[in-house]
């Protein structure tokens, strides 16, 4: 078996459930995070890239869970076929069946619009700045502040004042760091 | 509540339990995907005219899957999902549009197409040897395996000729095609899986709708043959152990392993097929076929067979040569009798006054490229063919200086003024956040008068770096390439906004006037890094724009007033033919409206003779204004490009 077989198949055996949860709090479903790992795997192992281990392989997965599910905004052919999944108003029945009642967060953040919701998870779930959201999702410093701005807004309107939001347009990262993230979905 | 604290307890709550990642699948598709990347690469050069200019045209018409248990032959739709690199709705409509061409073509003939080493023979069978005018014919394609294979196909290709010449159905499914950024796809619908051990055979059919290519009508009465022809393609772990198959890695043994294009026709092969309905494949003797250079990458071999075309005869009378209407190619045009050259007015902007003045205004110094300067650089020059072009902008192979060019002349013949904002946000070479409106206005500062300046108040952006252009940058024209606008005449409504054709115009920018317009900045084209990257990054670039001006003693219509007259004829009445369609006739007429013309380079012109910018329909345009070719009849011709220093703009 190739190395990068090796990578990938270690990186899901451990971390699945944490990235099929990233995915599910990008895009709150869980047949969608379903698709969206494997798709993210498949950007990730595709092309040639040295030296990559598991630890790096997860944060390049975590990074095209998120530009996959922006560019599938993007590309709005294929997202008028599956934005009725993502309207409150029309939230499809989970297939699934296992939706927790006490999640309201992850039905606040339905509320939001992809490209939204994207930032807010990659500000307050990844810690990343509002720089590196630019970077990440390729778009304007001012535009993620904006969608911060408003998404925080939203979910403010269903989930009440939030600590950390004074922290939206922050050019450093929260203070929690990377690891205890980690400790947490571990 | 901390929100980065809910999006934990969220994700630690996510109902994910009962999704799970599928491995086995999700490394199928990788594997696929570093194949068609390696095979992308092999592909370039012979191997791209012969398994890519195949095509990558059309849906399947219609079509069922027929198979017997022990094949198994799914269709890829996880190729179809990954939406993410591969297969992409809009890239897949742009590598249609770029390879129908390459395929049989209506009236072409039929070529032997057939390359690689085939582990699968094709069969054709119809449904019926005779069928109505009008009718379809249900045919079958049965790929039999010569041995154990694994294999990936889109399907059969197959077309309908009449005297080994193609009349209809053209169907084609090409294995990859081009994208947009010119990276290789799947085909629309994904790639089907192809399990077979030796001598199963496996059955797609299709209904065949009998009409021609050209125009959808039926195929008249009279004896067809249908020509089919399947890609499938193989990668390393296809074969069944997961590993690297080794294969030859100089590029050089795959170009030589491709087949020699076109050697065998195909439409000569009327007897297979007769009586029975069914042909024997054809297998082909080629070589194997393209392989990666890069040794550590998984290998895509492909080949393509071809089946024995079958005879279809299509009843009633036949009809002698059926597609004569089609076939027969048209008469060209006489060429209209050229004119007597008359020189060129006094004052205008020759060639050769044009050399004069660079010479006179040479510049000593490289170009530091402050903002509000200018340097003129003769791109082409007709009595220099034999030098070296002058070329600046971006670089796209070895061997061209980046560097603006040494010789360049301060001319002072135009003054270009672009208002550009002072930054822009570009993602993935657009400019988002809104497109900023350029405005830009060129001025003849110069005592000549300036022919053939048709589209020069459209600026050209170039970001410039360290000297070097980095990135390119064409605002689009609000007028959408200088077309008239629609505008209501004595008050009368006009209840859409219309635009008509262009009304015409003299081309010529006189001293003291100037033409100007206003933009859209959309985009930026990075130059190819040497990493590969197309991107532009954020930072501060010096921005320069660029007009062309191209004079020759000839004129922009070289026959002088008899064909400039049948040029003005054809606008005029293109735009009758469209107003009267518009206004409709008898007693709904409406009065006609005027055309207002956005002037020089699809903008508003002004200054001291310029022109009014507005023309009634049906206005003969200005034929004094047609500039003859020189007395001695010597074509001389010149290109120069003004370069204008913008200043600077900041990339976020």
């Amino acid at each position: 078996m190739s190395q990068w077989q090796d990578t990938m198949e270690a990186l899901v055996r451990d971390r699945e459930r944490a990235l099929l949860s990233y995915a599910y709090l990008v895009c709150g479903d869980p047949v969608q995070a379903q698709d969206l790992v494997q798709d993210a795997l498949v950007r990730t192992f595709a092309r040639e890239r040295k030296g990559l281990t598991a630890v790096k392989a997860e944060g390049y997965v975590r990074r095209a869970i998120t530009t996959t599910f922006v560019d599938q905004y993007r590309r709005s052919q294929r997202w008028q076929r599956v934005q009725h999944l993502f309207r409150p108003d029309a939230y499809a029945p989970d297939r699934m069946g296992q939706v927790e009642a006490g999640s309201e967060v992850a039905d606040a953040l339905a509320t939001l619009p992809p490209r939204v919701r994207a930032c807010v998870v990659l500000r307050y779930f990844d810690d990343l700045t509002v720089p590196q959201v630019a970077r990440t999702l390729g778009i304007a410093e001012g535009t993620v502040k904006r969608y911060l701005s408003d998404g925080l807004g939203q979910l403010e309107l269903a989930l009440g004042p939030l600590e950390d939001a004074n922290t939206a347009d922050a050019a450093r990262a929260p203070v929690a760091s990377r690891r205890s993230q980690e400790g947490n979905e571990r | 509540m901390k929100l980065s604290d809910a999006l934990r307890g969220a994700a630690d709550r996510a109902p994910v339990d009962d999704a799970t990642v599928a491995v086995g699948a999700v490394a199928g598709r990788v594997k696929r995907q570093r194949a068609v990347r390696a095979g992308s690469t092999g592909l370039v050069g012979a191997g791209a005219v012969a398994v890519l200019a195949f095509g990558a045209v059309g849906l399947p018409m219609a079509g069922s899957d027929e198979s017997d248990d022990s094949v198994s032959m799914e269709a890829g739709a996880d190729a179809a999902m990954d939406d993410g690199e591969i297969a992409t709705e809009e890239s897949l409509e742009g590598a249609t549009a770029d390879s129908r061409l390459a395929f049989a073509l209506c009236g072409g003939t039929v070529d032997s197409q057939e390359f690689g080493e085939p582990s699968i023979a094709l069969a054709t069978r119809i449904g019926s040897d005779e069928v109505e005018p009008g009718s379809s014919v249900e045919v079958s394609f049965d790929a039999t395996a010569l041995a154990d294979v694994d294999l990936l196909t889109a399907g059969p290709d197959y077309v309908v000729t009449w005297d080994g010449i193609v009349v209809g159905a053209i169907h084609e499914s090409p294995l990859f095609a081009y994208g947009p950024a010119d990276e290789m796809v799947e085909h629309p619908d994904g790639l089907q899986d192809v399990v077979l051990a030796e001598g199963e055979t496996s059955t797609a059919t299709y209904e065949v709708d009998l009409v021609n290519c050209w125009d959808g009508t039926p195929l008249p009465s009279g004896k067809y043959e249908i020509h089919a022809w399947q890609s499938f393609a193989s990668t390393a772990d296809s074969t069944g152990d997961g590993e690297m198959t080794p294969e030859p890695s100089a590029s050089e043994e795959v170009v030589e392993s491709m087949p020699d294009d076109g050697s065998d026709d195909a439409g000569d092969a009327s007897g297979g097929g007769e009586g029975d309905g069914m042909a024997d494949s054809t297998v082909s003797s080629g070589e194997p076929g393209p392989v990666s250079p890069d040794a550590s990458a998984l290998v895509l071999e492909q080949f393509r067979v071809a089946a024995q075309p079958v005879a279809l005869v299509i009843g009633g009378e036949p009809v002698d040569d059926p597609f004569a209407d089609y076939l027969t190619p048209l008469e060209p045009e006489p060429a209209p009798e050229p004119v007597e050259p008359e020189p060129l007015p006094d004052g205008y902007l020759t060639p050769e006054a044009a050399r004069e003045l660079f010479d006179q205004t040479r510049a000593g110094s490289t170009w530091s490229m402050a903002a509000g300067t200018q340097r003129w650089v003769v791109s082409y020059d007709a009595r220099r063919m034999d030098e070296e072009q002058q070329w600046y902008g971006c670089v796209w192979g070895d061997g061209q200086d980046a560097r603006f060019p040494s010789e360049s002349a301060e001319m002072g013949l135009l003054d270009v003024s672009v208002d550009l904002p002072t930054s822009i946000s570009v993602s993935y070479g657009f400019v988002v956040d809104g497109n900023p409106v350029v405005s830009s206005e060129v001025r003849n500062v110069s005592d000549y008068t300036i022919p053939n300046f048709w589209d020069s108040a459209q600026p050209a952006l170039y970001l410039v770096q360290d000297g070097r252009v980095v990135a390119e940058g064409y605002p689009e024209s609000l007028d959408r390439g200088g077309y008239g606008i629609e505008r209501a005449m004595d008050g009368a409504a006009v209840d859409e906004l219309s635009v008509l054709p262009w009304p015409g115009g003299d081309g010529l920018l006189e001293p003291g006037e100037s033409t100007a317009g206003d933009f859209l900045w959309r985009d930026v084209n990075g130059c190819a890094s040497e990493d590969g990257s197309w991107q532009v990054g954020p930072g501060t670039y010096t921005v320069l724009t660029m007009q062309s001006l191209s004079l020759s003693n000839d004129a922009w219509i070289a026959y002088g007033d008899v064909a400039y007259n049948d040029v003005a004829e054809d606008i005029e009445a293109e735009q009758q033919a469209v107003l009267l369609d518009r206004a409709g006739d008898g007693d709904d007429a409406v009065d006609l409206p005027t055309i207002e013309s956005p002037g020089i380079g699809g903008a508003a012109t002004s200054g001291s003779s310029g022109s009014s910018g507005l023309a009634d329909v049906g206005e003969e345009p200005d034929t004094d204004v047609a500039i003859a070719p020189a007395p001695d009849g010597e074509y001389d011709w010149i290109d120069l490009q003004v370069w204008t220093s913008l200043g600077t703009v900041t990339v976020r």
